[in-house]
């Protein structure tokens, strides 16, 4: 499956890089390879070892409901401050670039807290509205 | 399957705008965040969470639905393809941002801090904290209204970063 990097998940990126969440080894050995795995594996695999497991994967929710098209990806006690770094993914079949085919969209990383958690899944739905709708901007794949 | 607004979500909407009204807000926050809350479902849960929170979780949620009105403010008709950055380009990226936002903070203590700004832009006080505390690429709409409030030219708001 394609993988978009969105503009929100390059901000995110950004701001959470400079805050030290998580450092370059970080980022090498743990969140790229976990996301490429969007790439070459099916996330929706029961018996995928990574996605079927709800410890790191799992669908969005908000107020008890799953998010359709919504999920996210998992990293709990992470990097040097020991986070629950989260991020959310929308996998969806859109049309981009003349071609319509299902993706996954990378959205904004975060850590987590209760309140955030809340705040995040509300965007998240403007996020799929977004996408569905063709008005956000990209900066590549992975 | 869509996230759009629905027509009893809308009406409870224009119910939370009032109050966020009576609790100081500014007009133009609460008709633009009314307007955006009016299509997408995103934002009406944000107004929801407002009223139910207390002070400090509230300034959050300004914060998130004005980044919502500045981002949709500058929102592309079709899915637009920006210039990929590289994971080794962030760090320089991020502390050129923050070498700016805190050359920019410094600039608008000098002219009479945040609040006066907060005033003069008509950006919520919590919105601007997080923008000068944040390493996000900053937006120009945001930059443009501080340039304005503070009479600063374009080329010392705009760097070639700006989102």
């Amino acid at each position: 499956m394609e993988v978009i990097i969105t503009e929100w998940a390059l901000q995110s990126y950004l701001d959470l890089k400079a805050k030290g969440i998580f450092t370059e080894h970080d980022y090498r050995e743990i969140l790229r390879p976990d996301t490429e795995l969007l790439k070459t594996d099916d996330p929706f695999d029961a018996n995928h070892p990574r996605f079927s497991n709800a410890k790191y994967w799992g669908p969005a929710t908000n107020k008890g409901q799953i998010i359709k098209y919504g999920y996210k990806m998992k990293w709990h006690n992470f990097g040097p401050g020991r986070n629950q770094l989260r991020l959310c993914i929308v996998i969806v079949t859109t049309e981009l670039e003349g071609k319509t085919e299902q993706r996954a969209f990378l959205c904004t990383g975060y850590v987590k807290d209760t309140n955030r958690e809340k705040r995040e899944m509300a965007r998240l739905k403007i996020k799929i509205q977004k996408i569905l709708d063709g008005t956000y901007s990209y900066r590549g794949r992975i | 399957m869509s996230f759009k607004t629905t027509a009893s979500q809308r009406v409870h909407l224009y119910q939370i705008a009032s109050a966020m009204k009576a609790s100081g807000l500014s007009d133009q926050f609460i008709a633009d965040a009314v307007q955006l809350g009016e299509y997408y479902e995103g934002i009406y849960d944000l107004f929801e969470l407002w009223q139910d929170s207390e002070t400090g979780e509230r300034a959050e949620i300004v914060s998130d639905i004005q980044e919502e009105i500045y981002e949709a403010q500058e929102q592309p008709a079709k899915p637009q393809h920006k210039p990929m950055v590289h994971f080794e380009d962030l760090d320089r990226i991020a502390q050129d941002v923050i070498g700016f936002k805190k050359h920019l903070r410094n600039l608008a203590d000098q002219w009479g801090g945040i609040s006066k700004l907060a005033e003069a832009t008509g950006i919520a006080q919590p919105s601007l904290s997080r923008f000068f505390g944040s390493a996000s690429m900053p937006r120009r709409t945001t930059l443009y209204r501080i340039a304005i409030a503070m009479d600063l030219s374009e080329t010392e708001v705009v760097g070639s970063w700006a989102a």
